[in-house]
């Protein structure tokens, strides 16, 4: 079944989550293990996410407009043998999309709270 | 330092899923992943996380992430070459597509041919063994230079950069048996590497019929 555009799943709700969190700790952009990271610990999971899982939402997103990625400079890693990272950063656009996916959350939670009360 | 059997089987893994895409969506791909496991090892070692441990993580990421990774594998498949196959179609002339039927038909009669020489020559236990040998030798190479010449005219719309190098080798390891095993029999040859002529051409057209690369 094919999704409303502009709706998110609930991964991509994550790593945006995720994304954001950073952001409000003063990073601006992340790799894509540092995300996989965060989502656990949010998450409470004991696993990270899953390599085809987690960067095929990241390129969803980015094909989306809701995050922007970079490549580092082969150089800087090239001291210690890492390979050159790929850095995203959420967009204003990731940002409005997470928080109407928020509203439209809370508006939902709402509503079943109402129902289960009356 | 060898990589762990985690880090391996998803190296392998990666190559083979991204094998046949453009360069830049498989080298973007590859360098990514590389980056995970990289970052993923060094966190480990941080965090006085056991090699098992780390290597469990690897292995059921990578397996719980097989169906997005085919997934993305799908997507990106539609964007193989400059032009995809079915334009390449197009836009040549229904000749050139004749021409591709007539070279893969003489390289199966030709393998066909080869296979059944090859035979022949091992059942044949009048000559001396260094001559059966040679003959063999000849006959095995003019298989494998038309398997390769087969191949490539398979493969031809899809990429034919390596069409036309497989019609090269094929045609040099069928030209090399001829002149060193089979000189007596050189028409033989040369209908023999009919078929990576043709795909040689075959490989030049199609590439005509693509267009430069996109700036």
């Amino acid at each position: 079944m094919r999704r409303k555009a502009g709706t998110l799943v609930p991964l991509e709700f994550a790593i945006l989550d995720a994304a954001l969190r950073l952001l409000s700790e003063g990073q601006e952009e992340a790799h894509g293990f540092l995300l996989a990271k965060v989502l656990r610990d949010e998450a409470g999971a004991k696993r990270l996410t899953a390599y085809g899982t987690l960067y095929r939402g990241l390129e969803r997103l980015e094909g989306f407009g809701f995050l922007a990625s970079r490549w580092e400079d082969a150089s800087i890693g090239a001291g210690t043998g890492r390979p050159p990272r790929r850095f995203y950063r959420v967009t204003l656009a990731g940002e409005r999309a997470f928080r109407d996916a928020l509203s439209a959350r809370m508006a939902t939670t709402k509503a079943s709270s109402r129902q289960v009360t009356t | 330092m060898t990589p762990s059997p985690a880090t391996t089987f998803v190296r392998g893994w990666v190559a083979l899923y991204t094998r046949g895409l453009t360069p830049e969506a498989r080298h973007a791909r590859r360098t990514e992943i590389e980056g995970d496991l990289w970052s993923h090892a060094q966190d480990a070692f941080e965090r006085g996380r056991g090699p098992t441990s780390l290597e469990v993580d690897m292995i059921t990421r990578l397996i719980l992430g097989m169906p997005d990774d085919i997934e993305w594998r799908r997507a990106h498949r539609g964007v193989a070459g400059p032009l995809q196959t079915k334009e390449t179609m197009m836009r040549e002339p229904r000749s050139h597509h004749v021409l591709t039927v007539i070279g893969a038909v003489l390289a199966a009669i030709g393998l066909a041919f080869a296979v059944l020489s090859l035979v022949v020559i091992q059942r044949n236990t009048s000559d001396a063994p260094s001559d059966v040998w040679a003959a063999s030798a000849g006959a095995a190479a003019m298989m494998a230079g038309l398997t390769l010449a087969l191949i490539g005219l398979l493969i031809v719309r899809r990429n034919p950069m390596v069409a036309r190098q497989m019609a090269i080798v094929g045609g040099a390891v069928i030209g090399g048996a001829t002149l060193m095993v089979f000189a007596w029999a050189w028409p033989i040859g040369v209908a023999m590497a009919l078929p990576a002529v043709i795909g040689f051409v075959r490989a030049r057209q199609v590439m005509a019929a693509q267009g430069p690369l996109p700036a």
